[in-house]
């Protein structure tokens, strides 16, 4: 098979030449045709789109205000809980047409756990003061069985702590770190404070004697933070929550068909307060105004 | 509060982009073993040559589909093609597979002419598409057949460096950015290209054995063998680059060990440490050790090289796996890490996955039916 090649032993190649002159010439042409008259104009990108998008985006967002025309009483409720710095339109997407229409076109309403972890997954970028769970080891912590429940079973997204008060005028106080602020997330961490750690800001110490009488209630293996929470405002500040809305127990307290055998206490609500009293006086009662002792002493509390 | 979260919730890169580096390896590792034959003559490899060639072409078929699945607008990937963007690490990408892919179907074309030709006299639908794809000309002799090995080989010749360059810059995809410390190396590419010659020496063999076993073919002997030889030398090669680049990063204790160090301890202490070295790594390199340097009987040394090259196809995979969804463990912050784990039928999920990987083997059947990739296979004897 060796030996000289003429060029003749080469014809057959020559249909595969032209054939692949003419994909050549077809990818020219097609570039020629596919590529915008104004591409590259001013970057790798089609020049006449800087124009279109001028005149073709409008502005799709229409602010809290608008909202609260119609939706007052959500944007009330909204404005003083955790969630008061998230606008409206973050969770429930640009309600221009909807805002337009009056309230016929549709607008986002999301649903199943992703749409709250998308915030509030414990990521490791996130500062340490900002809430974020796993889900799973939060269920667990609150007794929730059933891992198809929704966030929203329990929290609100318009009031998802259920604060008695308004978040923006709860009582400042200093910051409070948590372990991950300084500890990169690592997995095998404890929440126990090893014996060496320098010492800093304690609750005890300005808060000695109710740390103390805490410690011998019934809540006494819940961290003082999981009720009294800590919105962080700048460096040094924040606000701390106290909060005595019925429906803030309830968040661990409510009895119902997804908890686990070992939740906290679960009580039927509003069945509950109706049981314990038909008098007009108990028709507001917190459960605080009853249960104070598992809690705190009424004497120590401020 | 002064700053975006990074968003870590959903690791990007999925599965699909495990399997691009690594079907885009076995097509360089496939091509790289046919040239041992038709480039450098080893003799040995001549019942392999052509499924290697064939192999190669197959899956490159399918090397980019993953990519496309992967893409929420599939359609505009051609626009890298149509207005390239040589700043582009992924547009360079386009155009060294565009150009490959051209290469191998051009050898195919020049190595099997022979074959379609007589596949085409015999007529037939099969026939007609033939003589189609040897553009209706059914010319040949001992002269053309003369042309068409010069030509190979010259194609061959050239195919080598482009196979490295294509699975070198896979690689090069992972290496150059810069912002990310576990893929941040210049060893990268070429622990790729190492990598990719072992995942395409070690699928020829694993399916090698498959087929003949289907058929009842004899494999043969010293073929296997000098595959089992090559793949030891290259997964020798391969795992010295992957364990030089990770004892650099500890040895000199830069500021990313802090974070790479916990990565390879919390989150890749299974797919990495125990899966990727100790089993799949450290176990095929005895076993081809062992079947290279001691005579063992056929049958052994045929279980043997079949196992190690099973467990090395495990091992590249694995390799992807960790360095393409271990880089993206990493939070943005180097505070800490994020999850993955792939769903069972989602889009970019295990079976789509599992089913882009068994295609080129559907397509690989459906060729050789038409052209016999093992043409001179002896029937095993009772």
């Amino acid at each position: 098979m060796s030996g000289q090649l003429e060029k003749n032993d080469f014809r057959h190649t020559y249909r595969l030449i032209a054939v692949l002159v003419l994909f050549v010439v077809g990818a020219a042409f097609a570039r020629w045709w596919a590529v915008p008259e104004t591409f590259g104009q001013f970057g790798r990108y089609r020049g006449a789109a800087v124009a279109s998008a001028r005149t073709e985006t409008v502005p799709r967002y229409v602010g809290e205000e608008t909202c609260a025309d119609c939706h007052e009483d959500q944007v009330e409720l909204h404005d003083k809980d955790a969630h008061a710095r998230v606008p409206c339109e973050t969770c429930h997407g640009p309600g221009k047409e909807h805002a337009e229409a009056e309230g016929e076109a549709p607008i986002a309403r999301p649903e199943g756990k992703g749409a709250c972890l998308v915030c509030h997954q414990r990521l490791a970028a996130r500062p340490g003061s900002f809430p974020q769970i796993e889900w799973r080891e939060h269920y667990k912590f609150v007794g929730v069985a059933d891992e198809s429940v929704e966030c929203t079973r329990c929290h609100d997204p318009h009031e998802p702590l259920y604060m008695d008060r308004d978040l923006r005028t709860a009582r400042l106080h200093p910051m409070i770190h948590r372990c991950r602020d300084c500890h990169q997330g690592r997995e095998d961490e404890s929440l126990e404070r090893p014996e060496n750690h320098p010492p800093i800001f304690e609750c005890s110490y300005c808060h000695g004697p109710i740390v103390e009488d805490f410690a011998g209630r019934t809540h006494a293996s819940v961290r003082c933070t999981s009720c009294h929470i800590f919105f962080r405002e700048d460096e040094s500040t924040g606000r701390i929550i106290r909060d005595a809305d019925p429906r803030f127990c309830l968040l661990c307290h409510r009895a119902a068909d997804f908890r686990s055998d070992d939740a906290p206490p679960g009580i039927e609500w509003p069945a509950h307060r109706e049981e314990m009293g038909t008098f007009p006086e108990d028709a507001d009662k917190r459960c605080i105004d009853c249960h104070r002792e598992n809690i705190h002493a009424s004497e120590v509390s401020q | 509060m002064d700053f975006v979260f990074p968003n870590e919730v959903n690791v990007t890169w999925t599965v699909m982009i495990v399997l691009y580096p690594y079907i885009t390896g076995l097509v360089a590792g496939a091509f790289i073993v046919s040239s041992l034959y038709h480039v450098f003559g080893v003799e040995a490899l001549r019942p392999v040559a052509r499924f290697s060639l064939a192999s190669a072409f197959v899956f490159l078929l399918f090397a980019t589909l993953p990519l496309l699945i992967h893409l929420g607008q599939p359609t505009r990937a051609f626009n890298i093609m149509v207005t390239p963007n040589f700043t582009s690490a992924m547009a360079g990408f386009g155009y060294i597979y565009s150009a490959y892919s051209l290469l191998v179907v051009l050898e195919i074309w020049f190595v099997m002419r022979s074959e379609f030709i007589a596949r085409a006299r015999r007529g037939g639908l099969v026939g007609l598409c033939c003589r189609a794809i040897l553009l209706g000309n059914l010319f040949e002799s001992d002269a053309t057949r003369a042309a068409d090995h010069r030509i190979a080989r010259v194609l061959a010749g050239v195919g080598i460096p482009m196979a490295c360059l294509l699975h070198g810059y896979v690689g090069f995809l992972f290496g150059s950015i810069k912002a990310n410390p576990w893929w941040s190396t210049p060893l990268m590419f070429v622990i790729f290209i190492f990598s990719a010659i072992v995942s395409g020496i070690a699928v020829l063999i694993f399916h090698y054995f498959v087929v003949s076993w289907i058929n009842g073919w004899k494999v043969d002997q010293p073929c296997v063998r000098s595959l089992g030889r090559y793949l030891w030398g290259f997964m020798i090669v391969a795992v010295a680059l992957e364990l030089l680049e990770i004892m650099s990063i500890a040895y000199k204790q830069t500021e990313e060990w802090e974070v790479l160090g916990q990565l390879i301890e919390q989150k890749l202490m299974i797919t990495y440490v125990i899966l990727q070295f100790l089993v799949f790594s450290l176990v095929p390199f005895l076993l081809l050790a062992i079947s290279a340097l001691f005579k063992l009987r056929d049958k052994l040394a045929n279980a043997i090289i079949w196992t190690a090259a099973t467990m090395l196809l495990f091992q590249v995979l694995l390799m992807r796996w960790n360095v393409v969804v271990g880089g993206q463990l990493l939070s943005k912050s180097m505070r800490g890490f994020t999850d993955y784990f792939p769903g069972l039928w989602e889009k970019e999920g295990l079976a789509v996955a599992a089913v882009i990987f068994t295609l080129p083997f559907g397509i690989l059947w459906v060729f050789n039916r038409i052209v016999p990739l093992f043409p001179n296979a002896e029937r095993r004897s009772a």
